[in-house]
Order: C-alpha cells, then structure tokens, then sequence
C-alpha cells in the first residue's frame, strides 16, 4: 500500500494520505507534543441519500431520518454500547449526521490505538432489534421535538424546503416522528449494506500517532472490504424553487429569518468555486463591506448575520441567515449590492483584506486536533487536498472573482424563510 | 517549549503568561471583573461592543473589520458574562503567530496594542462621552441578543432558572441586564460604567504565544498609567439554601420542555466535588444519564453541573412535559442513591479518567487553555494541569458520598 506524504512549508504540517486495500481512505497528520488524539471515521451516506441503487441492482427508498438513526444505532453492541467502551479509557466520543455524511469519532490523552480498534470495531458491527429500535425511536423524537423548539433550525430548514421539490435537504437530518416510526431492522440493515463499506468510507485521525500503527489496526479491524457500495440515485430535481417565501410562526421574541440562491449541481462543486463563493459573500455582505456598514448603522442587520455554501454531491445554494425583522429588505438591499459590483468591479483593496482574513483563519486553524481531522474529511469528501487552499489564496484574481459572479445568486432561483413571533388572537 | 509565569502588574491586575511555540496563533485576553449589580447590568453589558466595533482611532465598523483583516483576520471579541456573583467583561485577540506573517510583522504587539487601544481610547465625543449614534447601535443589539435568548428556550429557561435560583445575589443579574434598562441607558452612564471597569475592575491578563512576558507586562502598565485605580475586589459568596423549597413552573407552547433542579451543597474541596458531580451528571455514563435518561427513558437531555465558588450543584433536563414529576423524582432518586453510598468503584474510575483526561487535553489548543486559566483568575493560587490531576487522584468514595449527602434540594423550574 503506497503512502503518500504531503507537506505544507508555509504551514508547518505534513500529513499522510493512504488508500487501505479495502478501499477505506486513511489520512493521518501527526501532531508531536499534542496531548489529545482525535479520530474521525465517517462514511459518504447523508440524509440526503434517502434514495439508493443496490450493488445487486435494487433501487431502495429509506424512510427520512435513516441515516441519523442508524448512526445512533451503530455505537450499540450486544454487550455494551460503545460511550461505555470508551468511558472506561477516559475518551470522550461522539457522532454526527449530516446530509452527506455520518461521522464517528473519539478524543482521548491516552489509550488511543485501543480506542481507535473500538471505534472501527463498533462502526463495523451493526446490532439491531426490535426492542433497541423502538427504544430509539423515542430517544430521536424527542430529538426532533428539541429542534423543532430552535428557531435557527427551523429557519434554515424552511428555507431549504423552499428551496428544493425532492431533493431529501429539504427534510430534517432527523426526519419527522412520523418516518422514523417506518424504520425497522432490514431498513437499517439495507442502509448499512449499501454505504458503510469500506470504498466509501475515510478515516482521519491527528494527534501524537504513528501512522503505520493506524494503518496495521486498519488492517486487522476493517471488514468488508468485499462489498461493493450502493449508488445514491438523487431524485430529479428541477432548476427552478418549489417556493419563494414560507413564513411560520413561533414563540420567539424576536423574528429570525433565512434566505438563499439555488444552483445547477450535476456534482461536487471544485473548491475554487467553493472559495470564490466564500470571498465573494464577504465582499458583498461581510463584516468589511460597505454594505454591511450600511446596514448597520441603519440598524438593520445584527451582529449574528452569517453566510455559507451550502455544497455536496447533488446539490448547491448560497444562504444567509440572520435575526430581526429585516429580512426581506437585507435580501433586497443584498441583491442591489449584487448589481452593482457587477457593473462597477471587484474592490481589490477589499479583495486583499478578505484573501490576508482567510489565511489567518487558515492557519489557527492547525491549531486544533479536531478541527484539523474535520477539515480532512471535509477535503476529502470535496475532492481536494488539505493544503490546496492555500495555493488557491495565493492565486485568486479579481478577474477570477468577477467572473464567478457573473452566474452567482440568480435572483430567479431565490427564496426566503421567516420565522415570526406567534400573533396572539 | 513551555513557560509559565504569573506577573504582578498593579494592585489587582495580574499577568499570566503561558510561553508556548507549539500553536500557530498568539491570544490575549485581558479580563475586568465587577461586583455583579443589577442596576449596572446594561451600562456594563453595552461596553464590550462599544469597544470592539469602534474606536478612537477607527471610527467606523467597516475600518476597524478591515484593520482587524490586514492583522491577519484576528479575532475579536467582547463579551459580557456573570460569573459567580461577577460581572466580568472580557476581551481577546488572536492571530496567527509571528512567524506566520507574511512581511515578517511583529503581529503579536501590533494585537496587543490595538487591544489595548481599543479598551483605554474609545471613539468619544467632544465632552468625553461615548457617541449617541454608537450607544443606539449598542442598545438595538444588545436587544436583538436578550430578545434571541428569550427565543431559544434551552438557553432562556437556564437564564431563567438561574434568575430564580440565586435571587437577591450576584449571580441572578443577567448578563445584558433587562430591555427596560437597556432602552433607558444614557452615554453618560455608560461612560461611566466605562469608567468604572478601567479604575475599579479585578484585572486579568492571560497572554498565550511565542511571546514576551516583560513586553506585554510594559505595554498593559503603560496604558493603566493613564488611569487612577481604586480598585475593589469582587467578592464571591456561597449560596445558602432556602427556608423552604422553591417551585417555579412557566407555560409555554413547547414541543419539548425544560426541567432544571437547584442544590446546595458544603464541598469545598473542588476535586471531590468535580468527582461528585461528575459520577451525578456530568457525562454520558453518570446516573442521570444511564438511569433517568437511558434505562427510564425520561428526559432526551439530563446533565448536571457544580458551580464551586456558589456552592451549588445545577441540574439540566429537557422531558415530555406529563413525566414532570416522576423526572423530579428520578433525578432526586438517583441523589439519593449516591447519598446512600451506592456509588461503584467502576463509576469513581471512569469520573476519575474522564475528568484526568479532560485535564489532559487542556493544553493542546489557545482556546483550552485560555478555559483552563481564565476561570482561575478568582483563586489565591492558579492550579496546574499536574495539580489537579493528582487533587482527582485523591478522591476517595467516602469523601464522594459525605459530598453528596450535604446537597439539598433548593429550587425546580419548569418551562412547558
């Protein structure tokens, strides 16, 4: 097995990069002198995955909130659940779904290539019953439940249920209590049979490791390394949004709002694009831009207004999302702003203020064991390499960023969320 | 390479220097600390924006975010917190590290002394007042953040939860005070509680990079010199319990409700009562956890937390609003049991390495650290991570259950 060492002078770091024969991706950056070891192994299958073809040729439909549910499922074992295993070495661990991955993930000082064994050992061992299925089922409603109180979830969640007909981001990472009531052993089983195979899986670890001492545990813990992985079959879905504004209301004090512009998507998005896109909100609407001095002082905008890329396999939007009771009028002043760089050109003072920003946020970012594993999975599930940002930092024109505005927030393709105090009478 | 050093900078100013070349960034905090008053809450909570959005010498938003970019996009923050019965005001900046700037900027003093600019020549008026146009922009935001906590019901109902628990002490003021109060504010109150942080505030410094302690202490003193200090020590006081118990229970259309439980306790041994509370609810495999949530299947959430300096021990639940009071039960079930000296050796060791291991961790990033140390700021003697780990070695049951059995029952608060 070849591995590869990449290095960053610039930066400081090397990491390694290893395709295990079973396929799984392995990528290890050492860290000397670190306390805390991280490991993260996650595999390709999101919520946005609810739709799948078999290796065998059977096409599959798996209720919303599958993906979610099966990575609660997945740290339980007939003995033991795996917080138990890893409590008694004094690790922390945790797992999240997203809706493009599912993640499983330990931190610990001491212990790691145990830990690291149980982690494989657990993701690679399903155990699922009817009675730990319907005990989940009401662990996860009431998960469902405490998001459905969170006003920034729901918002964003509106706003992708606007933006998209069947595209599964429009649905919760959790699914409703509903969907989760339809999933049984063989769904479970059928998800894990299709994505938690060894091709479509990665495994990122930093800390004060020895690379080949990961690799040998890969070796003696990875299974099937025989199956093939199923293929996501996203559904059509058209260009154009399902709604322009959807508005519900809550028991908030104050109103929070959503906004976002849909692309064309037949795949990942490059991560040049993806880095324009970053450069090109904070030149529009950033803290740095006269725009936002603008709305600030006309108190319009808070300090909690953020911008994304929201980007994975099948689908792609620039959103917003903010507090208060302008919304719709940022949105509009946003698209004015739009206009107007169009015409007159990129600031390349600003351009320069963003580029130097970027680089530093870069850089603490190796501070962080876990930050660090994240931004490995990240890359490799976008298709890049960890230190190709910062050749794309040191390379970015203002021609470069004129022109991925040319075709960025097509207003045409725009919607909004609002979330508004509940009217009393 | 590592160093540590504690710099007496003034009366009630301290430097803590955490010498390191291991990160890639430099981060400075320089920390105020006040008696917690309610009637102060909002004049104190407005400054840290008034700082951090503009100054004296960036007299824009727009200016000050680009001049923060060409520092190599530092972070900047302010933030108003109550801490035990304080009100405590903190500030940090942090960029890369030195030798990551790429014209070989001293970025590290350029940080320092913009912090420290920012702090000491605020962007005033002719008469020395902060600006009515900046005050406005703080009160719109300072609302927008008390109305966005009373939007999020976890975090309302633990501000609420604590408003009641501590009530007539420090750690019931809210941290940004009240709307009315903000509404209210003046520029010549909040000039003066400007005033007041730099003259009378405990002040901690906690410095961490490849930098130099005499340096930073030289550039922190030069700019106090300015000022004449009278300085008050915020004083900390244990939370006594209540004649009788106090039951609070506010309706509200939520889908999932919020249960929070408050005890006394008389531990002043911070090892044993780290263990206690751990063991209690402090991670996934505590008695809340496993038994109230997992084996009774009655909270999705069910934590707790130990507040050292108060005394007390809190509790954090999110339950189907019907289970109310066998949740109640459950948590004072699982209390009791612990009292009773139902505590197995495997639960003391897992609390022991998980709390060890915690410790462990607390030096890898700025962050951590800066979590490590800045709570320390109130103690005679700052702790190292050796310390405390031999301070958890040292527990014993018997010292766990005489912990445990010292908690009563002050307050419940529902929402739901």
């Amino acid at each position: 097995m070849k591995i590869q060492k990449i290095e960053n002078k610039t930066i400081g770091e090397t990491y390694y990069s290893a395709e295990h024969p079973s396929g799984l991706k392995i990528l290890v950056l050492p860290k000397k002198d670190y306390q805390t070891n991280y490991a993260l192994f996650g595999t390709k299958f999101g919520s946005a995955d609810s739709c799948f073809v078999t290796a065998a040729g059977e096409t599959i439909t798996l209720p919303d909130g599958t993906a979610h549910f099966l990575e609660h499922k997945l740290f339980e074992s007939e003995e033991k659940d795996a917080f138990e295993k890893f409590a008694l070495t004094g690790a922390r661990a945790n797992a999240y779904t997203s809706f493009d991955r599912t993640c499983y993930l330990f931190s610990c000082s001491q212990n790691f290539y145990e830990n690291l064994e149980s982690l494989i050992d657990f993701v690679s061992e399903p155990y699922f019953t009817a009675q730990t299925i319907q005990k989940e089922q009401g662990i996860i409603g009431q998960e469902i439940k405490m998001y459905r109180d969170n006003p920034s979830w729901q918002a964003m969640m509106g706003l992708l249920g606007a933006l998209y007909h069947h595209c599964a981001v429009n649905t919760d990472i959790a699914g409703s209590v509903e969907s989760i009531a339809r999933i049984t052993a063989p769904t479970l089983y059928a998800a894990y049979e299709g994505f938690y195979v060894p091709s479509n899986m990665v495994l990122c670890v930093c800390g004060d490791v020895d690379v080949q001492r990961v690799i040998d545990i890969c070796d003696a813990h990875i299974r099937f390394a025989d199956r093939q992985a199923a293929k996501a079959a996203p559904p059509e879905e058209p260009s154009e949004v399902k709604e322009t504004k959807v508005r519900r209301e809550m028991s908030v004090s104050i109103p929070v709002f959503a906004f976002g512009y849909k692309e064309e998507c037949t795949g990942i998005k490059s991560l040049k694009e993806r880095v324009e896109t970053v450069v090109l909100n904070q030149i529009l609407i950033g803290t740095m831009s006269p725009l936002y001095e603008q709305l600030l002082q006309e108190g319009l905008i808070g300090e909690d207004f953020s911008s994304e890329y929201f980007c994975g396999r099948n689908y792609a939007a620039v959103l917003f999302e903010g507090t208060g009771e302008h919304g719709e009028e940022i949105k509009q002043r946003f698209e004015q702003e739009v206009a107007r760089v169009r015409r007159e050109g990129i600031d390349r003072e600003l351009l320069d203020c963003v580029i130097k920003e970027l680089y530093g946020t870069m850089i603490k970012g190796f501070n962080s064991v876990e930050d660090i594993a994240s931004e490995l999975m990240e890359s490799e599930i976008g298709g890049y390499g960890l230190f190709d940002e910062w050749e794309l930092y040191q390379s970015l024109t203002p021609e470069d960023i004129k022109k991925c505005l040319e075709t960025k927030y097509d207003t045409s393709r725009a919607a909004i969320a609002l979330i508004v105090p509940t009217q009393i009478g | 390479m590592k160093q540590i050093r504690q710099i007496d900078l003034f009366d009630g100013a301290t430097l803590l220097h955490y010498r390191t070349d291991r990160f890639k960034s430099t981060r400075i905090t320089i920390r105020f600390a006040l008696p917690a008053q309610a009637q102060s809450a909002s004049a104190r909570a407005a400054l840290p924006g008034l700082l951090r959005y503009t100054s004296k010498e960036f007299p824009t938003t727009m200016q000050m975010e680009r001049k923060l970019a060409s520092l190599y996009g530092a972070g900047f923050s302010g933030i108003s917190t109550i801490i035990g019965d304080t009100h405590v005001l903190s500030f940090t900046i942090s960029t890369v590290a030195d030798r990551f700037a790429l014209a070989g900027e001293c970025i590290s003093r350029d940080c320092l002394h913009f912090l420290l600019a920012c702090i000491f020549e605020p962007d005033l008026d002719a008469n020395g007042l902060f600006k009515p146009e900046n005050l406005q922009r703080e009160q719109r935001l300072l609302i927008e953040d008390i109305q966005a906590g009373q939007s999020d019901k976890m975090t309302y109902s633990v501000h609420r939860f604590k408003e009641l628990f501590y009530a007539g002490e420090g750690a019931a003021v809210k941290p940004n005070g009240t709307e009315q109060q903000v509404n209210h504010l003046t520029v010549a109150e909040v000039t003066a509680a400007w005033r007041q942080m730099l003259e009378k505030a405990q002040v901690f410094v906690l410095a961490i990079g490849d930098t130099d302690a005499q340096s930073i202490a030289a550039e922190v003193r030069g700019f106090f010199e300015k000022m004449q200090r009278n300085y008050e020590k915020p004083v900390m006081t244990k939370h006594l319990i209540s004649p009788q118990l106090k039951q609070f229970h506010e309706e509200e259309a939520l889908e999932q409700c919020k249960l929070n439980l408050g005890f006394c306790v008389d531990c002043e041994n911070e090892h044993v009562f780290k263990v206690m509370n751990m063991i209690f609810g402090g991670s996934e495999m505590s008695k809340l956890s496993k038994s109230v949530r997992e084996k009774m299947s009655l909270c999705y959430y069910c934590s707790s937390a130990c507040a050292l300096k108060k005394q007390t021990l809190l509790v954090f639940s999110g339950i189907e609003g019907i289970n109310r009071e066998k949740a109640i039960a459950a948590i004072r079930g699982q209390l009791e049991a612990m009292q009773s000296g139902n505590i197995t050796q495997e639960e003391i060791d897992i609390a022991k390495r998980k709390i060890k291991d915690a410790y462990l961790s607390s030096l890898d990033t700025p962050v951590d650290i800066a979590q490590w140390y800045l709570p320390q700021m109130f103690d005679e003697s700052i702790l190292s991570v050796e310390e405390s780990i031999a301070g958890i070695d040292a527990v014993t049951k018997e010292q766990v259950i005489a912990c445990a059995k010292t908690a009563k029952l002050d307050t419940i608060y529902s929402l739901g």
